[in-house]
C-alpha cells in the first residue's frame, strides 16, 4: 500500500517511532466514524484526514453558521450541509481519504443541549477484524460549550451530571475546542495503532495534559 | 547461514536526501526480521552521517560501513 507517492506523502510520519511504515499502512487501512461536526469536530476530521485514515464517515447534515467553523468548513460554504462540505473540503486535503456522508448510528449528532449551546462529537473506530469485544467499537467523545471543553473514551452513557462537573471545571479559552479536537484525533490514532483498549472516562484537556474525572458519584456510566 | 551473516535486502537510497534516506532505510529495516541484516548503499555525507547514527538510535546494530568508491556500504543488523 506505501507506493513510492505515499512514503514521500506520509515520510515525516514514518519517521516516527511510534507510526513507522506498518503505523501508517494501519492507519491507511483504518475506517472512522465522526458524529458532529462543531469547531472539535472539524478539528478532529482535519487531523485524522491528514493523518491518511482510509475511510471518513462524517454525520452532521446541520447547516454551517455564518463565519464558517474551525479549519474546515469556510465561511463561503454558510448554509450548506456541514458533513458533505467536510467531505468536499477533504478532497482537497488528502485524495488517499474515501469520504462517506450520513447513515451510522441513529442518534442525532452534534448538539447536546436543548438550547444550542453545546457541542459534542463522537468518534468511532471500526475494528479491523470481526470481535465480540465491546471495547474494540468504544467511540472517542468530546463535549463543547462557551469555551470549554471535556473528553474521554466512552465506556456506556455519558452521565450528564459528570459531564456538567467537568465542563464548569475546565479552563475556558478561545482554543479549548480546537485543542480538544486535536486531542481527539491523537487519540483515535493510537488506537488505531495499538490496536488495544483505551482507558475510559471524561477528561478535562488542558493544554493538551488530560486531567482525569474521578469515578461517577451518580450511579452512572462515564 | 543466509540472514545471519548475509544480508537478506539491500536498500539503495543514492537517489535520496534527507529525510527520505532514512525514511527508505526504516522501511527496509521494518521488513525483514530480528537479527537478519540489510546492506544499504548510500551517496554524500549526510546520510554517511545520519544513517548510521538513526538506526543504533532505533536498537539496530551497525556492522559495517565501508567505502565503495564514491559510494559507502552500509550494514545494519536488525535489533528488537
Amino acid at each position: 500500500m506505501l507506493d513510492d507517492l505515499r512514503i514521500e506523502r506520509y515520510a515525516r510520519h514514518i519517521l516516527l517511532r511510534e507510526v513507522g511504515g506498518v503505523g501508517q499502512d494501519r492507519i491507511l487501512s483504518s475506517k472512522v466514524e465522526i458524529r458532529g461536526l462543531g469547531e472539535a469536530g472539524c478539528w478532529a476530521t482535519t487531523y485524522l484526514a491528514l493523518a491518511g485514515v482510509g475511510r471518513l464517515r462524517l454525520c452532521d447534515p446541520r447547516p454551517i453558521p455564518a463565519g464558517g467553523l474551525g479549519p474546515l468548513l469556510l465561511a463561503a460554504a454558510e448554509g450548506e450541509p456541514r458533513d458533505r462540505a467536510a467531505a468536499k473540503a477533504i478532497g482537497g486535503l488528502n485524495l488517499d481519504v474515501v469520504v462517506e456522508v450520513g447513515g451510522g448510528a441513529a442518534s442525532a449528532p452534534g448538539a447536546w443541549t436543548a438550547d444550542g449551546r453545546g457541542e459534542s462529537v463522537r468518534i468511532r473506530v471500526a475494528p479491523s477484524a470481526p470481535t465480540s469485544d465491546p471495547s474494540a467499537t468504544g467511540a472517542y467523545f468530546v463535549a463543547t460549550r462557551d469555551g470549554r471543553a471535556v473528553g474521554g473514551w466512552e465506556g456506556g452513557r455519558v452521565c450528564e451530571a459528570c459531564l456538567e462537573a467537568a465542563l464548569g471545571s475546565a479552563p475556558s479559552g478561545p482554543s479549548a475546542a480546537a485543542l480538544a479536537g486535536s486531542t481527539a484525533a491523537s487519540e483515535v490514532l493510537a488506537a488505531i495503532l495499538q490496536e488495544a483498549p483505551r482507558p475510559r472516562g471524561l477528561r478535562i484537556h488542558r493544554l493538551g495534559e488530560p486531567l482525569p474525572v474521578g469515578p461517577c458519584p451518580h450511579g452512572d456510566a462515564a | 547461514m543466509r540472514g545471519v551473516t548475509e544480508p537478506v535486502r539491500v536498500v539503495d537510497i543514492r537517489a535520496f536526501v534527507c529525510p527520505m534516506t532514512w525514511v527508505r532505510v526504516k522501511l527496509g529495516l521494518e521488513a525483514i526480521r530480528e537479527g537478519e541484516i540489510l546492506e544499504v548503499w548510500m551517496r554524500g555525507e549526510e546520510p554517511l552521517r545520519n544513517v548510521p547514527r538513526s538506526a543504533k538510535g532505533e536498537g539496530h546494530v551497525v556492522l559495517l560501513c565501508e567505502p565503495a568508491g564514491e559510494d559507502h556500504r552500509l550494514l545494519i543488523r536488525k535489533g528488537s
